[in-house]
Formats: C-alpha cells, structure tokens, sequence
C-alpha cells in the first residue's frame, strides 16, 4: 500500500485527482500546536485525517465555516449525505477513539499513532489502526485492553466499530 | 482438528527467543480463535457468502460486530496483529506483544467456548438475519 501524505492546505504528486480527494481536499483539519495531514490510499482515493497529536477538539474549516467542537460531539453529528460529510465524521471517530484510549491506558501510554492497515487478503478491507506505544506488564496491558474494548463497544457507533481497532507495541 | 491445538501450539512459541516463533505464534493465536468461530457457527447453519475466501474474516467480524459485538472487537484486533505478524517484516515483534494476543485470544477462545447451546444458536438465528455486503470504508 502505498501512502500520501500532504500539510494542511498542499498538494503532493501522487494524490490521486478525483472528487473523493478534492473534496476532502477543500476543508482542512486543524489541531492547535500540531501538524496536520491527510492520507491518501492509492487505489482507493481514501484520504483520513492523521491527527497526530493529543487534542480536545478539532477545528473543522469547510466551506468558509468554523465547527468547534469535542469528537464525541462530532461523532455525535455523523452524517452520510455526502462523502465528505462522512470523512469529517470519521475523523471525528478516530479522535473520539484516541480520546477513550487516553483515558483508560493513562500512564501506561507513552505514543500512539494512526495508521491505515489494508488486510493483504483481503483486498480493499482498509481498517484505522491506532497503533499503541505501551509501557507495562502482559498482565496490566491485557486489563486495561479489556476496559477499552468495552468503552469501545460503549461509544464507536456499530457501522465504524469493524474498522477501528488497536495494535500494541511493548516499549 | 480441535482449533485449540493452534493455541497450543503458541503457547509454546510466544515466549521464544526467535522472533519468527513470536510471530507464528500470534498469528496461530488468531487461527485458533477464527476457526473456533467459524467452525461452530457453520455446525449450526450459518452459511458464509463470501465468493473471496480470504473475506470471511470481514464476513465473520461484520456478524459478529451486528450480533456478538465483544467477540468483534477481539477479532478485528488479533485479526490486525496477526497481518502484522505475518506481513510487516519492518516491524519488530517482542515477547511482551506475542505473549499479550496469546492471552487475548485464549481469552476470546474460552469466552466463545463457554456459550451455552441456546446462546449460540441465539448468534447463529441473528445471523440468518444480518443481509451482508462486503464492506469497505469508503461506502
């Protein structure tokens, strides 16, 4: 899988130039203190915010509007009228999702990253995978994996629940 | 074959000091526990529609996520770190990460093993009703 990433507000060569993109393209994430970007899946013209860093809220710039408002909110706000409506929404999961991993790993997450992992067998079954930076125990992990798996059924709405999940990585 | 051997089997790799016994013996752990799954929903009628063999792994999460959400969430993530396992050379696989889907697959393995018969066949009825497509993120 190939991967593209751009900042805020530029075009690299390799992002494919459909309406998917473009459209994604016209608004722009923006978290205080951070770099923002968008990747695009080649084949699939799917670009997701990367939100790299921690942040209550996401500043949503689109269409010459101003949304502030906390993920959970945004989450809350999920529509499917248009693919753009959907990207914001998803963006929004995966920072609502980021929010409860902080919340429950607390001390014993030192990094988290976002990446998109295509499964290799099965071609265009893409999943957001919030890959953890761990410190501690099997044992302390395992608990604390179990408490976010439930917060994880608790508020991921049942349509995105498939296609979010968590991959540990041991300090 | 009884898919426990697979468990098995990583119980006595996960804690290797080759890391291709570490990764074999996350990626049996995920085995262990989907070959479980599917093996007893297809004994109570289940069929799976995937023309793609390798998408009902996407067809038993997409079941699961609609009937059994906490055996979802287990193999959507041992699903990811076995492709992980498997398919990233780059990375690295230490103890601590084979060790820990060990256990959450055992854990699953046990949970899902422990169903009474009335509950599996209450998966298998709600099954029978979930219409699936395959999924993809950009629907």
């Amino acid at each position: 899988m190939e991967y593209v990433q751009t900042q805020l507000g530029e075009r690299k060569p390799g992002i494919a130039e459909t309406p998917y993109t473009t459209n994604v393209a016209s608004f722009g994430i923006a978290v205080p203190g951070s770099t923002v970007s968008y990747i695009g899946v080649s084949g699939l013209n799917l670009p997701f915010p990367a939100v790299s860093c921690p942040t209550p809220f996401l500043q949503v710039h689109r269409q010459g509007q101003v949304n502030r408002a906390s993920g959970a909110e945004l989450a809350q706000k999920q529509s499917t009228e248009t693919i753009s409506d959907r990207a914001i929404a998803r963006s929004a999961l995966i920072t609502l999702a980021k929010e409860i991993v902080r919340e429950t790993l607390g001390s014993c997450l030192l990094d988290m990253r976002t990446e998109l992992k295509e499964d290799p067998e099965d071609v265009g079954h893409v999943t957001v995978c919030l890959v953890l930076i761990v410190r501690g125990s099997v044992e302390e992990i395992y608990e604390l994996d179990r408490t976010l798996q439930a917060r994880l059924i608790d508020r991921i709405p049942e349509r995105d629940f498939p296609f979010i999940g968590v991959l540990y990585h041991f300090e | 074959m009884n898919p426990s051997e697979f468990l098995d089997v990583a119980d006595r790799l996960k804690s290797s000091e080759h890391e291709g016994d570490r990764r074999t013996a996350i990626s049996r752990s995920y085995f262990a526990f989907y070959n479980l799954c599917v093996a007893s929903l297809r004994e109570r009628g289940v069929t799976f529609k995937s023309p793609i063999k390798g998408d009902v792994h996407g067809e038993l999460l997409e079941y699961f996520n609609r009937c059994e959400r906490r055996f979802a969430g287990s193999l959507r993530d041992l699903r990811l770190a076995r492709n992980n396992a498997d398919y990233d050379m780059a990375a690295t696989v230490q103890n601590s990460a084979s060790e820990l889907y060990h256990k959450k697959a055992r854990d699953a393995f046990n949970q899902f093993s422990a169903l009474t018969s009335q509950q599996l066949e209450n998966i298998a009825r709600c099954i029978t009703h979930v219409v699936y497509t395959p999924r993809r993120q950009d629907s």
